[in-house]
């Protein structure tokens, strides 16, 4: 039996190839991203083990600053106590290092250029110490002086001697500017140490713009004495200033800075096995359909093995160990191009990272198990069914040609009931109520999609009907019409491979559109301002301007309404956190972004006055007269506020919190971070815009941005992520494009003596062409058009239940569906490029005369 | 013209010096050694022979399914030998009809739209006069709807018949169309391709190993080793056994006679 197997193998490679390379691709995207997250990591890891090699011991603050997010400054005189602990060598060095882009490169347009990728630095020079070398001229020597790295440098085209401007986020003195006193790289000629711009400023200075503060660090390098280990000097540290400070060695220190990239990385982790899982539950189809037809062809030699006395678990077992063998080669081979797959990752990873990364490869035993578990596990759950069904051949079987016989599909309709109907009562359920689950919501979402998939091929033959009418204008047409109705359960399996992919992308399009609608909606009919003045760049701090801006925007003709808003992202209501916002101008901000109040007074008459929408004064229990007790996050006194005007929330969940102008003061940020403006009729929006920008020349963190131009910042954002949406689930199309490949294969070797006598006939070569191009044709748009279905039901549910959530219009993208469908018929006939030549390449002669 | 000729004579296929042989060495079999016939116009021919005589050889040969290794085959007024694939498939189409001893029909189409496959292939409409006049005669009239697997044996292959009969070809080439057939079967068969001879004039080649099926036939040739080695004109069931049985020997004797020279 085992050697029937082995034979029974060998003469099918071809198609074993097909499914086995399926599974392959799944594994290698699996392997890969577990590969490039570990090899990554080490990379990272590496990296900073370079940056902190001559860090003995690190001392940073316990606690976080609410509006930096980064540890607390470290008072000076930590030093001083510091120089007396036991095994510290020489004086601790104080640092200034700015982790949250306080410290903004301002460029020649007198503008923060938006940057993205690898962070600015702003740090205090203290030596040019290991890894630091210099390349031309010295580090800062005086208050008027700044170093830069080579990218920096090279990333402004400076050199030494030239002017650098900056500005702080925190320091309100504004833009800075700065003569070039050095330039320097990394030990090994590196510019950079994984692609960040440093640069470096005398301590003071580096403290203002950093900290604002002076007499401050953010950490403090100690060196260990001769005879006294990191580890000793660490517990020495600890032990002398107590619990407000955390104290790491360097070693430590590189391990906990790269495990917060972890984190990020993780997240990029799950979201590439989640698609590399799409692509493997892809792949399981294929393997069911290669191992159906597989034992449907050998029906007859199966039930001559009955006859002839093998038990059922003997070709039970020859069917599964037909998968066993294609499960480890795939496994292996996956794991081995996913490891490559993962180590070219890394390197190009890397080179984003400004190409001073070195890819290290890292191979986790968790790829190594993954690999294996998921190649021999699925291939053998795909192979089941087909090997269940290979030893309940009766061995009668071998007298009769029963190999095309076709099976009913009221199983599927029962199997796919099972979940549509608990999918469809809780999806209902959820929509019904207010307070949605998302966690339950999803599990009827998800009920439905695997109902869906299920009960697919109970519609095949009506709509594979359907869809081949209209290819069957001539005979090739109409048998490939014919062919790929023939097995509902194969065509089915076949065209809910593409399925799958065509609906996670649908559905995510519908969503897409919808967001984009309802934002449009809201741009066009609740957001009255024309104009916004906010920051450019991205950092950790929101960027401010001048609040004397906000009287001269008002002076400004043309301009009707002007709004400046204030935030506190940490303050305290009642003691819970909450995310508080100030105007100088409620009534006009209301106004701009089409608001109503529901009762009470529109505007902020004193410093005490509170205005909440409704949301917020449900959740707080706050009513109109009744008071709430505000702690802002600048200042540690609470303050008792009076509810003066409660605004309409409508179906909004969103919560809204008003105070006056005059309580800024309290904010840690106390000048205005945007502003809204509205034009008056008529007014000229493009000589208005310049002027208002005229008046921004001093304040190089913001600008004016048209209302209408973040709709399309909105649509770019998200047509991005739908990009890569796609590009990630290119791979399981792939799959399943390799799955029509092997289904009309199989189905071609199986219909050699009719396609003989078709020859036979007069069939001309292009003539079988079409008919198997028909047939694929059809396949591929009966996916596509069951994702479309699917994915747009999907998306519409998921639209209905966010709709309280902003998403209140929904959008189809008919476009990008109207794409999928020509994308299908384009897959259906490539895929139908082999088959057809396998078809066309038969001996008319052989197969005629072929039992 | 030769060709013209040809036609005119009344040859509707005619073989000249043609030899076919596989592989090559030790594993060499020459399956038809410089074998010439005619078919006439309008007659019913039976090739007759031991297993591995060559029959099928020929007949494909003739059909245009296989190339001939030497010598000449013309289907009508058409010269096979040399012509492209394109050309051999348009010549099936138009020319020839085939019946083959199984698998005949395609299992998708009904009894109906099989008969006149090789006609939309050709884009062409058949001839419903003609169509009626080739249902009533094979007796189908009432299975038109029907799919192959609803039909017994002997009324798929009188599908077939009627198949190769509606496009009118020059010629219908049948290998052993009775041999998966029980004898009433096979004679409603045979009958009906004797009444497509004497009625519309069609010309058939039929091969067979049953002797009561040659007696159908208005000629029966005889091929031994890949050669014809002798003829039986408007055979009776008899006489195309006794010839059998003296090929037979004879066979026999010259593979005997090749033993002792190697
Ligand atoms: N494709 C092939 N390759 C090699 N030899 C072949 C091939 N086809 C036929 N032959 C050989 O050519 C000879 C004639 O074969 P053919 O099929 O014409 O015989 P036949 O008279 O039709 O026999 P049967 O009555 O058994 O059908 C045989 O010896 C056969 O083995
Ligand atoms: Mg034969």
């Amino acid at each position: 039996m085992l050697r029937a197997t082995f034979k029974s193998l060998m003469s099918r490679k071809a198609r074993l190839f097909l499914s086995a390379i399926a599974i392959i691709l799944g594994v290698m995207f699996i392997a890969g991203s577990l590969v490039l997250r570990s090899s990554f990591g080490a990379s990272i890891e590496s990296m900073f083990t370079t940056a902190f090699e001559s860090v003995d011991v690190q001392v940073t603050s316990a606690k976080t600053n609410e509006t930096t997010q980064q540890p607390e400054a470290i008072p000076e005189s930590v030093l001083a106590q510091l120089a007396g602990v036991k095994g510290v060598e020489g004086t601790p060095k104080g640092l200034v290092t700015d982790g949250a882009g306080v410290v903004q490169v301002v460029d020649k347009n007198g503008k923060v250029a938006p940057g993205f990728g690898a962070p600015t630095i702003a740090a205090n020079w203290v030596g040019a110490d290991d890894p630091i070398e210099m390349r031309e001229g010295s580090g800062p020597v005086s208050d008027d002086q700044v170093a830069l790295s080579a990218n920096l440098a090279e990333a402004n085209g400076l050199k030494v001697g030239d002017k650098f401007t900056v500005i702080s986020l925190l320091d309100s003195s504004g833009k800075q500017t700065f003569t070039v006193s050095g330039v320097f790289g990394f030990t090994g000629g590196r510019d950079t140490l994984g692609g960040e711009k440093t640069m470096y400023f005398t301590t003071p200075v580096a403290q203002r713009l950093v900290l604002d503060k002076t007499g401050v660090f953010t950490s403090i390098d100690v060196k260990a004495a001769p005879g006294t280990t990191d580890e000793q000097l660490r517990d020495n540290v600890k032990a002398a200033l107590g619990g407000d400070y955390k104290v790491q060695t360097g070693e430590e220190l590189a391990k906990s800075v790269s495990d917060q990239f972890g984190t990020v990385l993780d997240a990029f982790n799950y979201v590439l096995i989640a698609f590399g899982s799409i692509a493997v539950l892809v792949s399981i189809f294929l393997i069911i359909n290669t191992f159906s037809i597989i034992v449907a062809q050998r029906t007859r030699e199966l039930a001559l093995f009955r006859a002839m006395g093998a038990a059922r678990g003997q070709v039970l077992g020859s069917v599964l160990l037909e998968a066993l063998f294609i499960g480890v080669i795939a496994g292996v081979f996956g794991l081995g191009l996913g490891i490559l797959a993962g180590w070219g990752g890394t390197a190009v990873l890397g080179n984003l990272f400004g190409g001073q990364l070195t890819a290290e490869l890292s191979v986790p035993v968790g790829a190594v198990i993954a690999s294996l578990v998921i190649g021999i596990g699925v291939t053998i759950l795909a192979a089941l069914f087909p090997a269940i069904r290979a030893s309940r051949i009766p061995p009668i079987a071998a007298l009769r040609d029963a190999a095309n016989a076709i099976r009913p599909v009221w199983p599927f309709a029962v199997a796919g009931g099972l979940f549509l109907v608990p999918g469809a009562a809780l999806v209902i359920w959820q929509l019904s109520i207010k307070e949605a689950t998302l966690g339950v919501f999803a599990t009827g979402i998800g009920l439905l999609f695997i109902g869906a998939i299920l009960a697919t091929p109970l519609i095949a033959r009506p709509f594979v009907s359907l869809i081949g009418r209209l290819m069957s204008w001539s005979i090739p047409g109409k048998l490939g019409r014919l062919n790929s109705g023939r097995n509902p359960r194969r065509t089915s399996i076949t065209a809910v491979a593409l399925m799958i992919g065509v609906t996670l992308i649908t559905a995510i399009g519908v969503l897409a559109a919808s967001v984009q609608a309802s934002f449009d909606k809201f741009l066009e009919t609740s957001l009255k301002a024309d104009v916004l003045i906010a920051g450019t760049a991205p950092s950790q701090v929101p960027p401010t301007f001048d609040e004397k801006i906000l009287g001269e925007a008002k002076q400004v003709q043309g301009v009707d309404k002007v709004a400046g808003v204030w935030f506190d992202g940490a303050a305290k209501l009642n003691g819970k956190d909450v995310f508080v916002q100030a105007t100088d101008d409620l009534p006009a901000m209301t106004y701009m972004l089409g608001q109503k109040m529901h009762e009470g007074s529109g505007s902020l008459g004193s410093g005490t006055d509170l205005v909440v929408n409704q949301a917020v004064a449900k959740e707080y229990g706050l009513s109109l007269g009744g008071s709430a007790t505000i702690t802002f996050s600048g200042d540690p006194a609470p303050r008792t506020f009076t509810v003066s005007g409660i605004i309409a929330s409508g179906d909004s969940d969103d919560p809204a919190i008003y105070v006056s102008s005059a309580d800024a003061q309290y904010f840690p940020l106390k000048s205005p971070v945007q502003a809204f403006i509205a034009f008056g009729d008529g007014a000229d929006k493009k000589a208005v815009t310049d002027k208002l920008n005229d008046l921004l020349a001093d304040n190089p963190l913001v600008t004016v941005a048209d209302v209408s131009a973040i709709g399309d910042q909105m649509k770019s954002i998200i047509d991005i992520m739908l990009t890569v949406i796609q590009v990630l689930l290119l791979l399981a199309m792939f799959i399943a494009v390799i799955g029509v490949i092997n289904t009309l294969t199989l189905s071609v070797l199986e219909r050699t003596r009719e396609l003989g006598m078709l020859r036979a006939v007069g069939f001309s070569r292009s003539q079988v062409s079409g008919m198997v191009t028909v047939e694929s044709v059809v396949i591929s748009l009966f996916g596509a058009l069951l994702g479309i279905g699917v994915g747009v039901g999907l998306g519409v549910l998921g639209q209905r239940a966010l709709k309280n959530d902003f998403v209140t219009e929904l959008a189809l993208p008919w476009g990008t569906i109207a794409g999928y469908l020509i994308a299908a018929i384009v897959i259906g006939v490539l895929a139908a490029l082999i088959p057809a030549y396998r078809a066309n390449r038969l001996n008319v002669l052989k197969a005629i005369s072929y039992e | 013209m030769a060709s013209t000729t040809m036609a005119d004579a009344g040859i509707a296929a005619r073989a000249a010096g043609v030899w076919k042989v596989y592989g090559t060495g030790e594993a060499q079999v020459v399956a038809l050694r410089d074998v010439s016939v005619d078919m006439a116009r309008g007659r019913f021919t039976a090739i007759m022979g031991p297993s591995g005589s060559g029959k099928s050889t020929l007949m494909h040969c003739m059909a245009g399914l296989d190339t001939v290794d030497r010598g000449e085959v013309f289907i009508g007024d058409l010269r096979v030998t040399g012509m492209s694939d394109r050309q051999l498939t348009q010549m099936r189409r138009d020319n020839i009809g085939f019946i083959f001893q199984q698998f005949n029909l395609l299992p998708t189409l009904t009894a109906e739209e099989n008969i006149t496959l090789p006609l939309s292939i050709a884009g062409r409409k058949p001839d419903r006069a003609w169509f009626d006049q080739v249902i009533d005669t094979v007796g189908l009239r009432d299975r038109l709807t029907h799919k192959p697997t609803e039909l017994s044996g002997g009324q798929q292959q009188r599908v077939a018949c009627a198949r190769a009969l509606v496009s009118r070809p020059e010629v219908i080439f049948a290998d052993e169309p009775t041999g998966n057939l029980d004898s009433r079967s096979g004679a409603e068969v045979l009958n009906f391709l004797r009444e497509s001879v004497d009625r519309f004039g069609q010309t058939i080649v039929m091969v067979t190993h049953d002797a009561n099926a040659a007696s159908y036939a208005d000629r029966v040739l005889f091929l031994a080793d890949g050669q014809v080695v002798d003829e039986l004109m408007d055979p009776t069931a008899e006489q195309v056994l006794d010839e059998l049985k003296r090929l037979e020997e004879i066979v026999a004797a010259k593979q005997a006679q090749r033993a002792e020279g190697a």
